[in-house]
């Protein structure tokens, strides 16, 4: 998609997943939980110009009308939307230096504790061995990709000083939804036909179901370039090199089955909604809203008891929901659940799943920022993504990979998992994708 | 794999089903180029399959789903031929 100027005045419908993200939001701000941020951070091999870094975040703040958005809701039920009016300010983007910084990782653990800052934050990081610029965002306005298309559009303007701001609108809703409330059921029959598997009852999260005031937690699990071309043989050897989304999934969905195991729990089953890229890969827009289409599993312990197994079920799966438009189907109902208020929102969504909300969350990003090897003249050594989790369910294991090193993020909150647990999920991950021990 | 010529239609309608409609490029490029190296992933091999059975009344079998097949239009053509039996 080509992002279009604009002038004046700008509105824009939230995403289906943007609502999800509000309703999620509401339910963690209630119990002292935050809000679902997301820190995207880039290793770099110097320090970037701070200068050459304000000015571009200076220019990004005034071509993106939605970074001072709004959100306004007409009447009751009426479908909520950003909404912004010109003048735009260049200080929509906030540039902080941090300096004398010893660990990249403990600075990220401290920044997922505090608030974002509107909608997006960028933090320069330097330390005695250390260089690295980390983005702090707003998952009701950002996803993991979109996340990257902005830190992509921020190298742009700063390889080019001269390159002037213009506003575009770079967003849009993925799904257009059905004309009449008739064709609507008729797509979302495939959703109604899942949805006696996937409510509560059938499936567990490691967090519990009542939520409680909780710190953001993470874990960082980095392969080398070894490690991943092992992983992606394995994964060739299961999958016929093909289908990866299904791999990873299984990978886990079997990690925290082992922390259950290591509970001495058995739940009945592990339900996860996967969030499939909408954007197109090779496109720079949209960079704003959460552009994609869900996906939804439940897998019983006995699929998860053998990785070929696990992979052969969520393959099927995958290939039904495909198949049966489940993907729309979805599309349809969020786009529905939009109109209602958060609250409202959060709370069906609780009593639908007897408060687990899910299993746990899960993505893969694919390539991390693909094509973009240095900003602000320091080249990028590294990349990865940190998602907050709210909880329920606690917990969430998401993957990337920057020029043929895998990353595994694990997220949870604090109660949710034990330092000791981690190091179980962690193990499950390192065997199942390496083999053997791990190792 | 049989050499295919590039003025063949069903070339054509695979180039165009999986460069224009999948992954979305505007001009398709040839036979032989890596439909992975352009970003060809789980949904996209999805929704590709879904294309060519449509478009021509089969049915991909598990065992044809391999990336040697759904790495090139050329792969995919072969694939087509032999499930249709034309091979």
């Amino acid at each position: 998609m080509e992002a279009v100027r604009v002038s004046g005045e700008v509105k824009a419908p939230l995403t289906g997943c943007d609502a999800y993200f509000l309703a999620l939001e509401d339910l963690m701000r209630d119990v002292g939980q935050g809000v679902p941020a997301g820190l995207t951070v880039l290793e770099l091999e110097s320090e970037p110009e701070f200068d050459a870094l304000a000015d571009a975040a200076r220019r990004v703040s005034l071509s993106h009308p939605l970074l001072h958005a709004r959100l306004v809701r007409r009447g009751w039920f009426g479908v909520p939307c950003w909404e912004a009016k010109p003048p735009w300010d260049g200080g929509a983007v906030r540039v902080v230096a941090h300096n004398g910084v010893e660990s990249l990782e403990s600075f990220c653990s401290r920044l997922l504790e505090t608030d974002v800052d509107g909608f997006l934050e960028l933090h320069l990081v330097r330390g005695r061995e250390l260089a690295a610029l980390v983005a702090k965002w707003r998952h009701v306005l950002f996803d993991g990709r979109g996340a990257e298309l902005l830190l992509r559009e921020l190298a742009a303007f700063a390889a080019d000083p001269d390159r002037p701001a213009e506003p575009v609108a770079s967003w849009g809703v993925p799904f257009e939804m059905p004309g009449s409330v008739a064709d609507g059921m008729k797509m979302a029959k495939p959703f109604l036909k899942r949805h006696d598997v996937l409510k509560g009852g059938n499936f567990k999260a490691l967090g519990g179901a009542v939520p409680r005031p909780s710190a953001a937690r993470f874990r960082l699990v980095r392969f080398d370039g070894s490690e991943t071309r092992r992983i992606h043989d394995r994964a060739d050897a299961v999958t016929g090199g093909i289908f990866l989304l299904p791999y990873f999934l299984a990978v886990a969905a079997r990690a925290h089955a082992e922390v259950f195991r290591f509970r001495n729990e058995d739940p009945l089953g592990y339900q996860v909604q996967t969030p499939v890229q909408i954007r197109r890969r090779r496109e720079e827009h949209p960079i704003f809203q959460n552009q994609v289409g869900v996906l939804p599993f439940h897998l019983i312990p006995d699929d998860v008891a053998d990785l070929r197994r696990a992979v052969g079920e969520v393959q099927r799966q995958f290939e039904s929901s495909v198949r049966e438009g489940v993907e729309g189907a979805f599309g349809v109902v969020l786009g529905w659940m939009r109109r209602l208020p958060p609250g409202v929102y959060r709370r069906f969504l609780q009593f639908d799943t007897c408060g687990q909300i899910a299993s746990f969350f899960h993505s893969h990003t694919g390539e991390f920022l693909k094509g973009v090897d240095s900003i602000c003249g320091a080249r990028i050594l590294d990349g990865w993504h940190v998602p907050t989790v709210s909880q329920p369910p606690g917990t969430g294991v998401f993957f990337s990979e920057r020029k043929g090193r895998l990353s595994a993020t694990i997220a949870w909150r604090e109660g949710s998992l034990g330092e000791l647990e981690v190091d179980v999920l962690e193990g499950s991950l390192r065997r199942d994708l390496l083999g053997e021990g791990g190792g | 794999m049989q050499s295919i010529d590039p003025e063949d239609p069903l070339l054509a309608n695979m180039l165009a089903l999986a460069w224009r409609d999948v992954l979305g490029v505007d001009d398709p490029r040839g036979a032989g180029d890596c439909l992975f190296d352009a970003g060809l992933e789980s949904m996209g091999i999805m929704q590709l399959m879904m294309k060519i059975e449509k478009a021509h009344g089969i049915v991909i079998g598990d065992a044809e789903v391999t990336r040697a097949n759904f790495s090139t239009a050329a792969g995919l053509v072969a694939m087509v031929r032999r499930i249709k039996g034309t091979a």
